[in-house]
């Protein structure tokens, strides 16, 4: 067990395994989201109070999901590379922070387009909106913190620790609905002994959501290998992969 | 059809949810294809920089056996 958690630690050796894993996530990840997005589009009844506007549902809810779960993958990975000072653990949460960027952005967006016809506007300062919009900034706060310094392993440590820190906004973002008074729905989905969604509309949903999580982990794995590249240039296993001596970078 | 593309009224907001999605996902492949691209021959040039400041040198490290910062990902 250790030893293949020391192995996987290994640069060359998950520089090699991500290569492998990206496509065998992403190839999947796009035929689950193309079966989902069919799902929701077209198989999926109307809904009887939102009627088709609840389509949305099926890239907004996924690209919430994934907001917040990247942020988590994020800190965490932060966090091992503060305490364990694994390279790896920070060049994973480094190559988080766009991608997550990026799915809290598109959660904003779909939201606010599903706001205007359910409550009226696209943005209220609600605390669920407020929350994730603070999310979006933190993802920002943390690649902008990155970018400021010269030095890697300061930039990784500066950035780790606004990581570790912003996580606790994570369950506020999933929390406030019940915390607070709020325009947005409750939770329907992790209500798991009973999810207030039909079964012909749930799904799509599930779908998509599994294939937003392997489509992260495909670009995480991408990502992640410039970064272990960037990181280890300085080796010779990493010399002979920008040599083309070697392809894998496994010795 | 007709039906099914107008969505009750809710085409425009369902088409752009989905439209803004998809260039998200589009973007994150070819952002993350770029990065490593765009990487390789920078570290590339780096290497082909420092191998012609010193001539006789291959550009590995100084260490024992040239792998000594890989040991268990553990950096300082």
């Amino acid at each position: 067990m250790w030893n293949w958690f020391y192995k996987l630690a290994s640069p060359p050796h998950f520089y090699a395994l991500a290569g492998r894993l990206s496509n065998w996530l992403l190839i999947p990840s796009v035929v689950l989201l193309a079966i989902g997005a069919w799902g929701g589009l077209v198989l999926a009844p109307p809904d009887y109070q939102q009627g088709d506007a609840f389509r949305i549902m099926y890239v907004h809810v996924p690209s919430a999901y994934l907001s917040m779960m990247v942020y988590v993958t994020m800190a965490v990975a932060g966090a091992i590379g503060l305490i364990w000072r694994i390279k790896l653990a920070h060049a994973v949460a480094a190559s988080c922070a766009p991608i997550g960027a990026s799915f809290t952005f598109a959660a904003l967006v779909s939201g606010a387009v599903w706001g205007k016809p359910m409550w009226g506007t696209y943005w209220e300062w609600d605390p669920r909106l407020t929350s994730e919009l603070i999310l979006l900034f933190l993802y920002f706060g943390y690649m902008g913190l990155r970018g400021a310094f010269e030095n890697l392993s300061q930039a990784d440590r500066a950035s780790a620790m606004l990581a570790v820190a912003g996580v606790v906004n994570v369950p506020i973002i999933h929390f406030s609905v019940l915390w607070f008074t709020s325009l947005h729905q409750g939770p329907s989905l992790s209500k798991m002994d009973a999810p207030s969604i039909a079964g012909d509309m749930l799904w799509p949903l599930l779908t998509m959501i599994l294939a937003f999580t392997l489509f992260f982990l495909g670009i995480l794995a991408m990502r992640v290998r410039a970064e272990v590249l960037e990181r280890e240039v300085q080796s010779r296993w990493a010399q002979d992969v920008l040599r083309g001596t070697t392809t894998a970078g496994v010795s | 059809m007709g039906g099914f593309t107008a969505m009750g009224g809710y085409a425009g907001y369902v088409l752009v949810a989905y439209g803004v999605t998809v260039l998200v996902v589009v973007g994150n492949i070819i952002a993350a294809r770029r990065q490593f691209r765009t990487t390789q021959s920078r570290l590339r040039e780096q290497m082909a920089r420092r191998a012609g400041r010193r001539p006789g040198s291959d550009g590995a490290p100084a260490g024992k056996d040239g792998n000594e910062a890989t040991t268990f990902g553990r950096g300082s």
